[in-house]
């Protein structure tokens, strides 16, 4: 069964990262480039094997490849990142080239709440983390 | 006519944060004294546009930990969706906002404390152009600027205070991206007065033996800044469009760890190592 990019995730490519966030959780997700690939291809009509057939490397695959690709699968689970059991309403989208020659396991390389205001003093007055306040 | 007497009796002021006007009434006089010693600089007209915030003073006592009403008291906030808006409240606070008429209405103890609780969920979602970041913000006499960011510890009052004039702020920034690349506009926290630059760079700072700059790629640009930006937590659609923003400064805007010798030459050192870009920097 495939997975698919949960509604409530935002994300975009920045360099070679895809960077994800999370709308409820108020979490950011980075990653790698190998994570951005199968991250683009989770349109509901894949799951561990098709991408594994999808895959167009110069050097064979190594073993455990699938066990790896299945292992971040389950992480963006986890994170409620995807959804899964819906048939896809439309065909795959293509995928772009995997973006490295060899495979490199994809990974959650980052992760971090963000929060209303930051790590800011500002509207704290004086009580810390603010040493000082100039107003009072 | 007790309505008629009321409003006659309401005193206004209205400040500029970034772009956004807030129009604060009040009854309270001094409620509004307190607003004036902290925000005197950035003291506006009222526009057309502004965002109203009415405050009605409640009998509740003040904590007993408050050392004044100007202090800072944290409590934990309720947010609760309404139709046009939120209802907020605190243990001895309450605040309804509505978006779409673009008012609220605060009550609580005559302090500055309720409003503080509002306004760092309130502006995030007002600052509809860009992005609020805890940074201060350096800019020179041709108008162009640095935005120095980091948790509080990390060098932004003693940066800003050794730029001498040229400081904006040293504590709090809002950014926005134009056509001709992003600018940054200083917001009244705490040492700061009204003003905005081009955006020539984002330093991460941390102190250090002597000055050092490391160019940062746009993926640890963004890690840095996302911890850094104020953001509208109850708003889905404001989280989204946050994050868009992120996403492009991280990109646009030159970023450098910046680790620095509190001295008299740090910012000749800046100057010297951070250019403009070589290329203008052009919204998607």
């Amino acid at each position: 069964m495939g997975l698919r990019r949960a509604a409530h995730v935002a994300w975009r490519r920045v360099g070679d990262e895809t960077v994800l966030i999370h709308l409820r959780s108020k979490k950011i997700f980075v990653l790698n480039s190998s994570g951005g690939f199968f991250w683009h291809g989770l349109d509901g009509a894949r799951g561990t094997e098709e991408f594994l057939e999808s895959l167009t490397l110069d050097d064979p695959l190594p073993d455990g490849a699938s066990v790896r690709i299945e292992a971040f699968l389950q992480d963006l689970r986890q994170a409620d990142l995807v959804d899964a059991g819906a048939a896809p309403d439309e065909a795959p989208a293509s995928l772009p080239e995997f973006p490295l020659p060899t495979f490199v396991p994809p990974e959650l390389v980052w992760q971090q709440e963000v929060r209303n205001f930051g790590q800011s003093c500002a509207f704290m007055g004086t009580d810390p983390p603010c040493a000082v306040n100039p107003t009072t | 006519m007790p309505e008629v007497a009321e409003d006659r009796e309401v005193s206004q002021a209205s400040f500029a944060f970034g772009e956004v006007c807030i129009k604060f009434e009040s009854a309270d006089r001094t409620w509004l004294s307190y607003l004036d010693r902290r925000y005197r600089n950035f003291s506006v007209a009222s526009r057309s546009e502004s965002f109203v915030v009415r405050f009605e003073p409640t009998s509740a006592p003040l904590p007993p930990s408050l050392l004044t009403p100007l202090a800072a008291h944290l409590e934990a906030v309720h947010c609760e969706p309404k139709a046009s808006g939120y209802r907020v409240r605190t243990e001895t606070s309450q605040c309804e906002i509505d978006l779409r008429s673009r008012r609220a209405i605060l009550r609580g103890p005559s302090a500055m404390y309720p409003l503080d609780n509002v306004l760092r969920h309130l502006l995030p979602l007002l600052w509809e152009e860009g992005l609020l970041v805890h940074s201060a913000l350096v800019a020179d006499a041709a108008g162009s600027g640095v935005l120095a960011c980091g948790p509080s510890g990390a060098g932004k009052s003693t940066l800003a205070k050794l730029a001498h004039g040229r400081a904006l702020s040293d504590e709090l920034s809002a950014v926005k991206l134009e056509e001709r690349g992003a600018i940054s506009l200083a917001l009244p926290f705490w040492v700061s007065r009204p003003g905005r630059a081009h955006l020539r760079a984002i330093l991460h700072l941390e102190h250090g033996a002597r000055h050092r700059l490391e160019p940062l790629r746009p993926e640890d640009a963004l890690r840095r800044l996302a911890t850094q930006v104020l953001w509208p937590v109850w708003d889905e659609a404001a989280m989204a469009r946050s994050f868009a923003y992120l996403t492009e400064l991280a990109e646009k805007v030159p970023a450098f760890d910046f680790s620095f010798a509190p001295t008299e030459d740090v910012w000749d050192f800046i100057d010297k190592e951070v250019s403009w870009p070589s290329s203008p920097i052009i919204r998607r």
